[in-house]
């Protein structure tokens, strides 16, 4: 059959409130044959996409449009508790780790960063793997 | 266990064509043999599709992508995937399963991009220079198809088409700001990213002139098509395919049905056989089955007392003429029908025997054969069957070369299929042993005697340039043209006038296929 869906790889979900992030995260998680089934700029759009696309993996930058991060991560471990988060920061204001379990991502990359570095983030927290065309 | 099996699961794919000690004549098969053996090598693998417009690029990429072992993805630039679905129905079933990353639609172009490589310079601290952001430089459609790429399976990207995709990207306001990419330096870096997964890359293109592509990549093929006689003639010229012996490089092909088939040569050492002939499935009184729904169906069925004429190119095989006449002679005697055949000078006697005996027994040979050949030395098996050599003219018109045959045909049940099959070589040194003045221009008037006295269809063959031929050319109900091409035999049909077929095996009932080149 043809399918535009087709077979589906690792999806991932972006969520960043400056679309040059946006772009630049999805060409990131594209190398590193994930498919980017959405990009957000804040909470609620997010978590739309969650409940819709069912990712395997979020990439979150730490500045988010509306709501924040943690809250995010909470709501999104709410809906999809075996989804991995990747968090995004810049070395100028790094995460605090005064959060509770929930809100926790599963790595932390600080900016700058290499291609090399965010792949091995991405392997780091084993998010599903193409699972082929079945 | 191999690289190959290890990618593949299994040994070298299987070819889906049939082996060359079954082959009979030329048989049509889904892609060569010669491509067959390149899309089964290890990725990365590439190759280029090269061809003017409307000339079968992206239905030989359809095959090459159905013929793949490892996942499929197609990269359309030209149409949109329900497009693809409405155009290819065929490409619904399972086994076909294709990926379809529609590239058809805007999407960034290089300035976008350009944007991009900055911030992502700036925001990674990659240094100017760096080769890592490079393959952030490819167009969207190519990121995307990336993205799906397992890099553990082997997988085929066919990119229909490159021109199109490529051209589009760069025109996105690529005259302003900062410098970007030209179109060599994307599809240096697009070819150096595919080799990085198992990726057989194919990319198909318009342009004409030969490119930094032909050297970067593995494989080149081209599609062509020529117009013959108003006929359309399609052709795949294989010009490089890296580690694979290229044992022929041109095949014939059609695009017949919405896909893409090609055929392979006829072999020199081929001999047909008198075979049954395939049944009338509807007969008709006047009309003579040809003992093939493939030559019914594009040429007619015979005429009683009308003629064909065929002419073939001298280098045309006599056997590829046999295969297309025996079937006729087949039904004719299966039928009770009698038949009158004149040899080329080569063939003897005893070897029509040895052809008819498949399909009747020696007294119905007797009873409704008879030959004409200047060899005379047969067994007493034929004997009976040979018509005596008539004795030389003394002056003037001869009238029939063999009294024997007209008055045997005129005894014939006219409501049975009989024939006269005459080859105009045999013919032509008949009439010189008998010292007759048969000319072109005599022989209408003694096939006219012939048509006009016995209920018989007469069927001659010989050679484009030959008198006796252009002699009957007006006369002919039926006329068909062999020319032979690279190894194939194509037919065509001038009267009545029909496309164009290539003469080929058959996988059904028929003794013989004939495709036609669409």
């Amino acid at each position: 059959m043809i399918t535009s869906e087709g077979p589906a790889p690792g999806t991932a979900i972006v969520v960043a409130g400056e679309a040059e992030d946006r772009m630049l995260l999805r060409s990131l998680l594209r190398l590193s044959h994930y498919r980017v089934a959405g990009e957000a700029e804040g909470q609620g759009e997010a978590l739309g996409l969650l409940r819709h696309h069912r990712p395997a993996v979020m990439v979150v930058d730490l500045h988010v449009a509306e709501g924040s991060w943690p809250s995010l991560i909470a709501g999104a471990r709410a809906i999809l508790p075996d989804m991995k988060v990747i968090l995004v920061a810049p070395a100028s204001s790094p995460p605090t780790d005064r959060v509770d379990r929930e809100q926790r991502p599963d790595a932390i990359l600080i900016r700058p960063f290499r291609i090399r570095q965010f792949a091995e983030a991405l392997l780091s927290v084993g998010t599903v793997a193409d699972p082929g065309p079945g | 266990m191999t690289a190959h099996q290890v990618l593949f699961g299994a040994p070298k794919v299987q070819i889906e064509s049939r082996p060359v000690f079954l082959r009979l004549m030329s048989t049509i098969q889904d892609l060569p043999d010669e491509i067959l053996e390149f899309l089964s090598t290890e990725p990365p693998q590439s190759l280029i599709v090269r061809g003017p417009p409307g000339t079968g690029k992206t239905l030989l990429s359809l095959a090459l992508l159905c013929h793949y072992p490892g996942r499929r993805v197609y990269v359309s630039s030209r149409v949109s995937t329900k497009e693809l679905q409405r155009e290819f129905p065929w490409l619904e079933s399972k086994a076909n399963r294709i990926e379809v990353v529609d590239a058809a639609g805007g999407s960034g172009g290089v300035r976008e991009k350009a944007e991009l490589v900055a911030y992502a310079r700036h925001q990674l601290g990659d240094p100017a220079g760096s080769d890592e952001l490079r393959s952030l430089w490819l167009p969207e459609p190519i990121q995307e198809t990336w993205s799906r790429l397992d890099p553990r399976s082997p997988t085929i990207v066919v990119i229909d088409s490159w021109d199109a995709l490529i051209e589009r990207y760069l025109g996105f306001g690529s005259s302003e700001g900062g410098p970007v990419p030209d179109r060599p330096e994307i599809e240096r870096i697009l070819v150096e990213q595919m080799a990085k997964a198992p990726v057989f890359l194919v990319l198909v293109t318009e342009r004409d002139e030969v490119t930094q592509l032909d050297y970067l990549l593995n494989g080149v093929v081209q599609t062509r098509w020529v117009r013959t006689n108003s006929r359309v003639e399609r052709w795949l010229s294989l010009s490089k395919l890296r580690g694979v012996r290229l044992d022929m490089t041109e095949y014939p092909f059609t695009l017949d049905g919405g896909r893409f088939a090609c055929i392979t040569p006829f072999p020199p050492e081929y001999r047909s056989r008198l075979t049954k002939a395939v049944p009338d499935p509807d007969p008709q009184p006047g009309l003579i089955w040809p003992g093939n729904g493939e030559f019914a169906a594009a040429f007619g069925r015979l005429p009683v007392r009308r003629l064909t004429l065929i002419e073939k190119e001298p280098l045309v095989p006599d056997e590829a003429v046999r295969t297309v006449v025996r079937p006729i002679i087949a039904h004719a005697v299966e039928h009770g029908g009698r038949v009158v055949q004149t040899l080329p000078p080569e063939i003897f006697p005893d070897e029509m025997w040895s052809s008819y005996r498949d399909v009747i027994s020696l007294e119905q040979f007797h009873h409704q054969v008879r030959i004409g050949s200047v060899i005379t030395h047969v067994t007493d098996e034929v004997r009976p069957s040979l018509l005596p050599r008539p004795p030389p003219a003394r002056e003037g018109p001869s009238g029939p070369l063999f009294p024997q045959a007209l008055q045997f045909l005129q005894d014939a049940s006219p409501s049975a299929p009989n024939l006269l099959v005459s080859w105009l070589d045999g013919l032509h040194e008949l009439a010189r042993m008998q010292g007759s003045d048969l000319s072109g221009i005599s022989l209408p008037g003694v096939a006219m005697g012939y048509l006009s006295t016995a209920p018989i269809h007469v069927i001659f063959i010989g050679t484009e340039d030959d008198p006796f031929g252009r002699g009957l050319r007006a006369m002919a109900s039926i006329r068909l043209r062999f020319r032979e091409r690279n190894g194939r035999v194509f037919i065509a049909g001038d009267k009545p006038i029909t496309p164009q077929f290539v003469l080929a095996d058959s996988e059904g009932a028929d003794s013989y296929n004939l495709v036609r080149v669409v």
